[in-house]
């Protein structure tokens, strides 16, 4: 294979990697004179597990040009400023964690410093109640933030809720429209080059085959190219994070829209609460080795708001991700690269990221393999810093009732997850890097909210006095109650902005 | 045992931006601080230099401490840096490493690879011609960014020269302004109590200096040493000699680093002087760093911390924000394991990454038929050097890692200079009509060159600061 630019490229599976995919690339690519084609199959249903987005999904949108209003009324979204966590640290617990800062520095100290301070001399306001955002989300109301840095509504983003079955679909539309061919079909057989290994073509059960140079694996857990051909590895997280199960069910939205996204932990897991425009998503991912299908379905069930839309669906995974994404010429993307369960709704933003570098280390026939490492090591990166952050939820627990909380309150963690720990617990130190899609803020948020408060103070922050900082933080605090009760339902707000299904 | 009383060993530039950056840190606190000096070559960023450089990371944190730009420039000859020139280092024309942007993007497109582009289809593009700090450079133009200006001109980034000695007694009036106390002598030891705690250091002069937290700015030959990691093998250049001259010609806003067959000098301009760094082959100066500079209640700072080639100009940068990182972490209990192993680890990442852009000076040197820089060529170096470079030779994209002070600008930049070039460039780059790349370069080179000829020279501009 000897240089020149690629011109096939062929997405294996639609679904929401599928579509996300060739919308991407089709925009992205055009007028490079790259075919594209996607086969996908109605035999095989999607999974989607990722109804709930992280607010990077706003640029992915805004760059293929997507109307905010439109998509939200075709794909029934609501806003969502965070997510609720309820049962985690202790039974009875409720912490959100929030698309926002905490408070604000005073003397050049980070506020969470003197929240602990505040806690440790017997202080009872939660971190949460110096959040606008949390605030806002308790109340069941939304706006944009404003664009002033200085005030005080500036000091949260937002993210998205949708059905993933109608934002695949909006995706299809879009990326049709930019010339991505479909094809409707399900692959029997691959085939490699005989001396390099790499795919050459598919064939589908209809006897069409199909040849291109980049194959892009959206094909699921199963990995068609990735694992069952390339053979690729998978590092098998599930000891740390040994929810292997999820069973889906919706139900119609009963309650005010909240603009934020729940999740539950009950006896062998948790139970996801999605709400968009006309129905509430719910699911309970559990540890199948704790808990058997029919009670983990009965636990869903019997906590629904109202009666269920349809049957349980059950899906079975295992937590961990492809040793190699890319191998040779093939590029996983989605379930297929790796599967973290969605407490922190990151399966979007994984699959987003990865078309970003993809499109960033876009190959030539020249194969060479630097880009194929590059990727590889950034994707690796992501994918153990997501990682870290969702044992946090799992580890950070007094949770004693249970055996699958005994496992996972004791069970040996990463080392890099027990240095973050630590130092945050002995001096109110939040680990961070440059890769790594949480900030500060996500992991002060989740430490604070399952019971891990600094022990010492930072020595700086002792320059205030007590009773100053009392009546700071009484003031702070104020200030974003009476913030966000300025905000409007975020009902209206949909309604407002035309963004209402209905 | 809280921290009443911090002991920073050594009098050099890193000992006494330690003692006055902890003192404006500390301020209204009871903490007291102490610095050991004694009268010595100041080798406590590990090479000793006549003249060093504030990043412009370093300018914008010292202006977050407090400090009074003005005056550091008043009370050190400063002036205004805008990059290094770079000549000797290939056959090609000299390079220069600007601060800052390089061009613009067009979406998602970086403007280096638009260039690559361009150069593929034939054309000739330096790209430091769309580069705004090194307009003004070749033009010797200056002036600071005006706040809230909206201009092509808010975008220009600028660092800061400085005289070594007369900034260190700067650093020493503010610190002892703020009541840091000192004590002369040279430390030769610690005391330690059983747990392998520092309970004081004692001096030649048999003084016994007691504290709960110590800094070790002693530079690379410290008593108070650990393990340490030797990158001796990654750099030929071991000698090195210092000297401030006189220079009657207004300052240049740039340093200058030029490549010979043994070695290679900066000169770095000041006001009515220049700053002469010389590095030659063979020598014993030990280059490498600490496994863990922070350990119990002492943190290694500057050259007692690491040694590295100076030839980035880095050295008071990263002593800088390993102060800034000390005082984010500051511990208040001499038990502060937890502190320590975050400190190591970032410090660790960042002297690393700037161990990797030194090394890029001699293994992407292009000086063949000089032995010293042949065999640099060929060295093998560490991994992730190399994935860098092979990756920026494949397509232009820059491999980045944790806690490294250069951003991709700046390796773009570095590369450039060097010569090193990538064999494809970004796919993107060629969705877009060559029509609209060359319009958007004319534009921007027109912007460029019409903020930069409203400027004043940079000597005027200095002279004008000081009326």
């Amino acid at each position: 294979m000897t240089g020149g630019p690629i011109k096939h490229v062929l997405i294996v599976g639609g679904g929401t990697a599928g579509w996300m995919t060739a919308a991407a690339l089709s925009h992205r690519l055009s007028g490079l004179g790259v075919a594209i084609t996607l086969i996908e199959s109605e035999e095989i249903g999607t999974v989607g597990v990722g109804e709930a987005t992280v607010p990077h999904i706003r640029f992915f949108n805004a760059s293929l040009g997507i109307d905010e209003a439109d998509f939200m009324r075709r794909t029934n979204a609501t806003f969502k400023l965070g997510i609720e966590f309820r049962n985690w640290g202790r039974k009875g617990d409720s912490y959100i964690h929030p698309f926002g800062v905490f408070g604000e520095e005073i003397g050049g100290v980070a506020f969470h410093h003197h929240w602990a301070r505040m806690q440790r001399a017997g202080g009872t306001d939660p971190l949460e109640a110096f959040s606008l955002p949390v605030m806002a989300a308790r109340m069941n109301r939304f706006a944009y933030p404003d664009p002033d840095p200085d005030a005080l509504l500036s000091t949260y983003s937002y993210a998205y809720q949708f059905d993933a079955g109608l934002y695949a679909a909006y995706l299809r539309d879009l990326a049709e429209t930019r010339g991505v061919r479909r094809v409707e079909g399900k692959v029997v057989d691959v085939a490699q080059h005989r001396e390099s290994g790499f795919v050459t073509r598919v064939t589908l059960a209809s006897g069409t085959t199909l040849d291109a140079e980049l194959f892009v694996d959206c094909s699921g857990f199963g990995g068609l190219l990735i694992e069952q051909t390339l053979k690729s590895g998978y590092d098998d997280w599930s000891h740390w994070l040994p929810c292997d199960r999820a069973v889906a069910v919706p139900c119609a939205t009963k309650a005010e829209l909240s603009p934020y996204t729940r999740a539950t932990a009950l006896d062998a897991g948790w139970v996801w609460r999605i709400p968009l425009q006309h129905r509430v998503g719910n699911g309970h991912v559990y540890c199948s080795s704790y808990i058997s299908d029919d009670d983990a379905r009965a636990a869903v069930v019997d906590q629904l708001e109202s009666p269920p839309l349809s049957d349980a669906r059950f899906l079975r995974f295992k937590t961990g991700k492809r040793r190699q994404q890319w191998s040779k010429n093939v590029v996983a993307i989605g379930l297929s690269a790796g599967f973290l369960e969605p407490l922190e709704s990151t399966s979007i933003h994984l699959i987003q990221l990865a078309i970003g570098r993809l499109l960033d280390l876009f190959p030539d026939l020249n194969w060479d393999t630097t880009a194929e490492t590059e990727y590889n090591r950034l994707m690796d990166l992501e994918y153990e810093r997501v990682r870290d952050f969702l044992i946090l939820h799992y580890h950070a627990t007094e949770r004693t009732d249970t055996p699958f909380w005994n496992y996972v309150r004791t069970m040996p963690i990463p080392d890099s997850l027990a240095h973050k720990m630590a130092t945050f617990r002995e001096r109110g130190v939040v680990v961070n890097y440059r890769d790594g899609m949480f900030l500060d803020a996500s992991w002060i948020a989740v430490y604070a909210g399952q019971r891990i408060v600094p022990q010492r103070s930072d020595p700086r922050s002792m320059a205030i006095g007590d009773a100053q900082l009392f009546m700071r933080l009484a003031q702070m605090k104020d200030d974003c109650a009476a913030a966000a009760a300025t905000l409007p339902a975020q009902a209206d707000f949909l309604r407002q902005i035309g963004a209402n299904a209905h | 045992m809280p921290i009443d009383r911090i002991v920073v060993a050594g009098g050099g530039i890193a000992g006494w931006l330690a003692a006055s950056m902890l003192a404006r840190a500390l301020d209204g606190g009871t903490t007291t601080i102490a610095l050991i000096e004694a009268s010595a070559p100041d080798d406590s960023l590990g090479v000793p230099t006549a003249a060093e450089t504030l990043s412009p990371c370093s300018v914008e944190r010292s202006a977050k401490a407090g400090y009074d730009e003005n005056a550091l420039i008043r009370a050190t000859r400063g002036t205004f840096a805008l990059g290094t020139a770079l000549s000797g280092w290939h056959d090609g024309p000299p390079g220069f490493i600007a601060y800052g942007d390089i061009g613009a993007p067009m979406g998602p497109v970086a403007f280096h690879q638009l260039a690559a582009r361009l150069r593929h289809e034939g054309a000739t593009v330096n790209l430091a011609n769309f580069t705004l700090a090194a307009l003004c450079a070749q033009t010797g133009r200056f002036t600071r960014p005006i706040a809230g200006d909206r201009s092509v001109l808010s975008t220009l980034e600028y660092g800061i020269n400085v005289e070594t000695a007369g900034y260190r007694d700067f650093l020493r009036a503010d610190a002892q302004s703020r009541g840091v106390t000192s004590v002369q002598g040279h430390v030769t030891s610690a005391e330690r109590n059983a747990s392998g705690l520092i309970d004081a250091l004692l001096t030649t002069d048999g003084e016994r200096v007691a504290g709960d937290f110590f800094v070790d700015a002693l530079g690379p030959t410290t008593p108070l040493s650990g393990a340490f990691e030797s990158w001796s093998d990654l750099f030929p250049c071991r000698t090195s000699q210092a000297a401030l001259h006189r220079a009657a010609e207004a300052p240049l806003p740039f340093t200058h680093v030029e490549a010979g067959p043994l070695g290679w000098r900066r000169s770095t301009p000041l006001q009515g002087a220049a700053g002469e760094l010389s590095l030659s082959s063979d020598g014993d100066t030990k280059i490498g760093r600490r496994t863990a500079p922070w350990q119990q209640n002492s943190v290694a700072l500057g050259g007692a911390a690491a040694v590295i080639d100076p030839v980035a100009g880095t050295q008071f940068d990263l002593a800088l924000s390993a102060i800034d990182r000390l005082i984010g972490l500051l511990p208040n209990d001499r038990a502060c394991a937890a502190e320590a192993a975050e400190y190591n680890r970032q410090t660790i990442e960042e002297l690393d990454g700037a161990r990797d852009a030194a090394i890029m000076f001699y293994k992407g040197n292009g000086r063949f038929g000089d032995p010293m820089w042949d065999t640099a060529r060929d060295m093998p170096v560490p991994e992730r050097v190399a994935h860098k470079i092979a990756l920026f030779e494949s397509c232009g994209r820059t491999a980045l890692h944790d806690g490294e002070m250069l951003d991709e600008a700046g390796w773009v930049g570095l590369f450039e200079a060097l010569g090193i070039r990538a064999r494809r460039f970004d796919a993107l780059a060629n969705g877009i009509e060559r029509s609209v790349i060359d319009a958007h370069f004319a534009r921007i080179r027109e912007v460029m060159l019409k903020a930069v000829a409203a400027l004043p020279a940079h000597g005027e501009y200095l002279r004008a600061m000081s009326a």
